[in-house]
């Protein structure tokens, strides 16, 4: 995200800015702000690590489980995404597409970068009395296992649009010309007062106000350069409000459940592990060890980055925090070789899609009960053809990189490279202790990341040597915001998903499909089309739960087998879900590896082409996906 | 139509739960010629149970079909249907339910923004699954690692009888048991069917620990909405689909096990009173009592007989 919304912060002082004192004035509060939510956001980061290690340890080691440290996590949590969302809003670390933006002039670029914190502004607006209202209604509920009231929990939300909003006015305060200020709060104003005046129109409209909100309304705030979530916010908030009678504390609700889901837990969490490997050193030894074996070989490190994500995807549950696991490992040595930053979020994003077949994948343990499809056949099912995917991307990698001027790179010899694995052996073993604690049942994918840190501090301080003290508290820092950006987005999308389910447009879609002429070739044609769009919108699992129960009797009735039938549809659904401009994924994979979403938007175009070949082979030959089932 | 309903529940779509939801909400169609349209969610589409619990509150969602031990979150006395070992069999449930028991945790739920729509449907008695040890006795289950949802009816339960009670979040259950983070879970047969729990778990004890049922809930600002004959209606037609339901359950309960023993899983029968006794012989019974209150543990003794 090289592109911030804090970019406005650049822009020449022109008429209308804060005057000397004015401006020490405000950015003494600034920073005074700033104090405010990291060190609590830091914090609850550590917290965290603390909590589920502590789970763990009691339940593996002492036989004795907490049954209090799920839900204590679960309610850090969202504090944790709230704290680290007021943080990112701060830096300007909300993901934002900036294709159109980054073609206009420096002055145009200013006032989209205003009205962008302006639009934000008015989401934040007219949340926080919902949001406010959510909260004291949980006072009326107890928490199961600690016993509190639920709104020790859900004031997170109020709190964190606060501060949100104070940090928003601060900086149209500090960094916008005034004239500029002026007119994007008109033109917010303007256009949801228009909203507004126009909604006995939009009640008449059906679900063709699906389409206005969520394909017109999403793509032109995503185009101008509105951050991700606001778009999606916003999008939602106007269709609930205009279209339908729901009140929006509904809202508040959908984003509450949908940013403290505990298994996302494990995407701080990883991200913290990503940086404390590359603080300690581990990182360079792994990848020395790597680059001396594959460095000579034209785009190498693509090749191990596309195995990476298949190996990291059997461990954790979560894409997000496959993503953080490699990326930061990754992508320094693969930048340092020259490679754009714009093909590696492209490569990075379509490895998401790729895995997301590999055991154990919350999506196919979704399908399986949602549908009585064998979870175990599934997960036997799905490891094929992600490496089908595999050899598509490595193809076109190898496309991409035949011309790649190695002559500078000197191959290693045997000794080298026995030395590099020496050294990076307590590194490489990483990845393999997570795996074993999951295989062998010592914790949970959501737990695993916090013995991965306990592993890389002990490895940093007692093997590497390489422990910067000082660096904790960033990286803390950084993890929390980090997670708030993506979190923040996954809130706003569990809203908008609730938004287009409500309208029950999913049985009208499964009529038609039924009645396709056409057989078995254009039912899986049509899946996968609508998978894709599906899994752009909806993501994966809100599309299985609304799509499943209505596609598969109809895949088994015309003699689709369900595990190849299941995995048609979960790597459709990843492409959309990986694919820009809808695709939440995409822009989880510019956060983690902090690159531009718009570099990655032409490279990726044939990352996607390629899957899609995968994809097709992986649904004409059935065999890919049940030939293992016993 | 001239009002809409959004109906929401947590279940599978072909669980009797909303089968009969349909059916329901057909027949309630067909009866108010068209006025009243509702449309079915399964399968928690709209939102976790929790967050549903809100929506239906707030009028997010206007019907919603809750476990009576989640509703205890919100409306603790409502927790009292699953008393550990209190329901001998079927017989014992409904008489308390559709008596005075019932009465009374409806009339505790009505204090409320929320309102139930008539009798309660089945969830269903839990049973103890387990890859490792079988559990016959309450001694076998001492220090038994095994995945309990995070209800304090039930976790206090485990910890009263020396079980190892871990939470583990649902989502992550079948991996949990696959590599066996926890040796065993429990749940009514339905769900180790359905989340095809047998598949990761080799015996299951018919403990029957726990009954769990359903309350349809309703939005009370919506349902003043409606005329008196729809009102009427509504009420009708879900009482009918609840007896359905109620009859469901019980076929699957004799169809179910069958189908999980074919499937490898081996069925044990537990003789539950020395299960009860060593309740009894803690504080178990008197803490529950003294959290639900005199009146509503006198109006469950009268059923279940003298508890601790
Ligand atoms: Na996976
Ligand atoms: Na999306």
């Amino acid at each position: 995200m090289n592109t911030p919304i804090n970019a406005a912060a650049t822009v020449a002082h022109g008429s209308g800015q804060p005057s000397g004192t004015q401006a020490r004035w405000l950015g003494q509060l600034d920073r005074g702000i700033g104090l405010l939510v990291e060190l609590p956001a830091a914090l609850l980061v550590l917290a965290e690590v603390g909590v589920l290690l502590v789970g763990v340890i009691w339940r593996y080691l002492l036989h004795s489980p907490i049954i209090w440290s799920d839900e204590l996590a679960s309610i850090l949590f969202l504090w944790l995404a709230m704290f680290g969302s007021v943080v990112a809003l701060r830096r300007g670390e909300h993901m934002r597409m900036t294709a159109l933006v980054g073609m206009l002039g420096p002055r145009a670029q200013a006032f989209l970068d205003v009205l962008a914190m302006t639009a934000a502004l008015a989401f934040l607006l007219l949340m926080a009395e919902p949001a406010y209202e959510f909260a004291s209604e949980e006072v009326w509920v107890t928490t199961p296992a600690l016993d509190i009231a639920n709104s020790w929990r859900a004031s997170a939300l109020p709190v964190g649009i606060v501060l949100m909003i104070s940090v928003a006015l601060l900086r149209l305060a500090r960094v916008g010309r005034a004239a500029d200020v002026l007119w994007a709060a008109l033109a917010v104003v303007a256009t949801i007062g228009a909203a507004v005046l126009a909604g006995p129109v939009f009640a008449g409209l059906g679900n063709l106000n699906l389409l206005l909100f969520f394909v017109v309304g999403v793509g032109v705030m995503v185009f101008l350069g509105l951050p991700i979530a606001f778009s999606f916010g916003l999008a939602t908030f106007g269709y609930l409000s205009l279209a339908t009678s729901t009140p929006a504390i509904v809202m508040v609700g959908r984003m509450d459940e949908g940013m403290s889901h505990l298994i996302l837990l494990s995407v701080p969490l990883f991200v913290f592990l990503g940086q404390l490997i590359e603080m300690t050193g581990m990182a360079r030894a792994m990848v020395g060890f790597l680059a001396s074996l594959l460095g000579h070989v034209r785009g190498g490190l693509s090749y191990v980055l596309i195995g990476a994500m298949y190996l990291v995807s059997g461990i954790s549950g979560s894409k997000a925090a496959d993503m953080a696991a490699v990326a930061p490992v990754l992508f320094p040595e693969m930048k340092a070789r020259g490679a754009k930053p714009g093909d590696l979020v492209a490569l990075l994003s379509a490895t998401g899609a790729q895995t997301e077949t590999i055991p154990p994948s919350l999506v196919l343990i979704t399908i399986g009960s949602v549908t009585g499809v064998s979870i175990a056949a599934l997960f036997t099912g799905g490891l094929l053809p992600g490496i089908v995917l595999g050899v598509a991307l490595a193809a076109l990698v190898w496309w991409r990189y035949r011309d790649e001027d190695l002559s500078h790179v000197r191959r290693a010899s045997r000794g080298e490279i026995g030395k590099a694995f020496l050294i990076a052996l307590p590194a490489i073993a990483l990845p393999f202790i997570i795996r074993a604690a999951v295989i062998e049942g010592v914790a949970t994918a959501t737990e695993v990341s916090t013995i991965g840190i306990v592993y890389a501090v002990i490895a940093g301080l007692l093997v590497y040597r390489e422990f910067d003290w000082r660096r904790i508290y960033p990286m803390l820092v950084d993890t929390a915001a980090l997670s708030g950006a993506i979190l923040l987005i996954i809130g706003a999308a569990t809203g908008m998903a609730w938004a287009l389910t409500q309208s029950g447009f999913s049985n009208t879609l499964a009529t038609v499909m039924r009645e396709l002429p056409g057989g078995v070739p254009v039912f899986i044609a049509v899946s996968i089309v609508a998978f894709i769009i599906l899994g752009s919108v909806l993501e994966g699992i809100p599309a299985i739960v609304l799509f499943g129960p209505l596609l598969f009797p109809i895949a088994r009735q015309i003699g689709v087998h369900e595990v190849h039938y299941a995995m048609i549809v979960i790597l459709a659904m990843g492409i959309g879900l990986f694919a820009p401009p809808f695709g939440v994924g995409y822009y989880a994979a510019c956060a983690i590896s902090r690159i531009s979403p718009d570099e990655g938007m032409k490279p990726i175009l044939g990352y996607l082409a390629a899957l899609a070949v995968g994809l097709i082979v992986v649904a004409a030959f059935p065999w890919v996906s049940i030939g293992f089932l016993g | 139509a001239e009002f809409q309903f959004k109906y929401a529940t947590g279940q599978d779509p072909t669980h009797p739960v909303n089968i009969r939801a349909q059916e329901a909400i057909d027949r309630i169609r067909e009866a108010t010629s068209g006025r009243l349209d509702i449309k079915l969610f399964p399968a928690n589409q709209l939102g976790s149970d929790t967050d549903l619990l809100g929506q239906v509150r707030n009028g997010g969602v206007e019907i919603f079909n809750l476990s009576s031990l989640i509703l205890a979150t919100f409306v603790p006395v409502s927790g009292i249907t699953s008393m550990g070992f209190a329901f001998n069999d079927y017989n014992a449930v409904w008489q308390a339910m559709d008596g005075d028991l019932g009465k009374h945790i409806r009339a505790e739920i009505a204090k409320t923004p929320i309102m139930t729509l008539g009798k309660i449907w089945d969830n269903g008695f839990r049973h103890v699954t387990s890859s490792t040890r079988v559990i016959k006795t309450a001694d076998d289950i001492k220090g038994f690692k095994m995945r309990v949802p995070p209800a304090p009816a039930l976790t206090s339960l485990f910890k009263a009888i020396g079980a190892a009670p871990a939470p583990i979040n649902f989502n992550e259950l079948y991996s949990a048991l696959q590599t066996v983070v926890v040796e065993g879970q429990e749940n009514p047969l339905a769900i180790i069917a359905t989340a095809r729990l047998y598949e990761v778990q080799k015996t299951c004890s018919l403990t029957g620990h726990v009954w769990d049922g359903y309350w349809v809930l309703g939005n009370k600002r919506a349902f003043a909405k409606l005329p008196a004959d729809v009102q009427g209606i509504v009420g009708r037609e879900l009482d009918r689909s609840a007896d359905d339901q109620r009859a469901d359950i019980a076929a699957l309960n004799d169809s179910l096990q069958k189908d999980l023993a074919a499937k490898g899983l081996t069925f044990h029968t537990v003789d539950r009173e020395p299960f009860r006794k060593a309740l009894s012989s803690t504080s178990f019974y008197q803490e529950w009592k003294d959290k639900y209150g005199a009146t509503a543990w006198e109006l469950l003794e009268k059923v279940s007989g003298k508890l601790g």
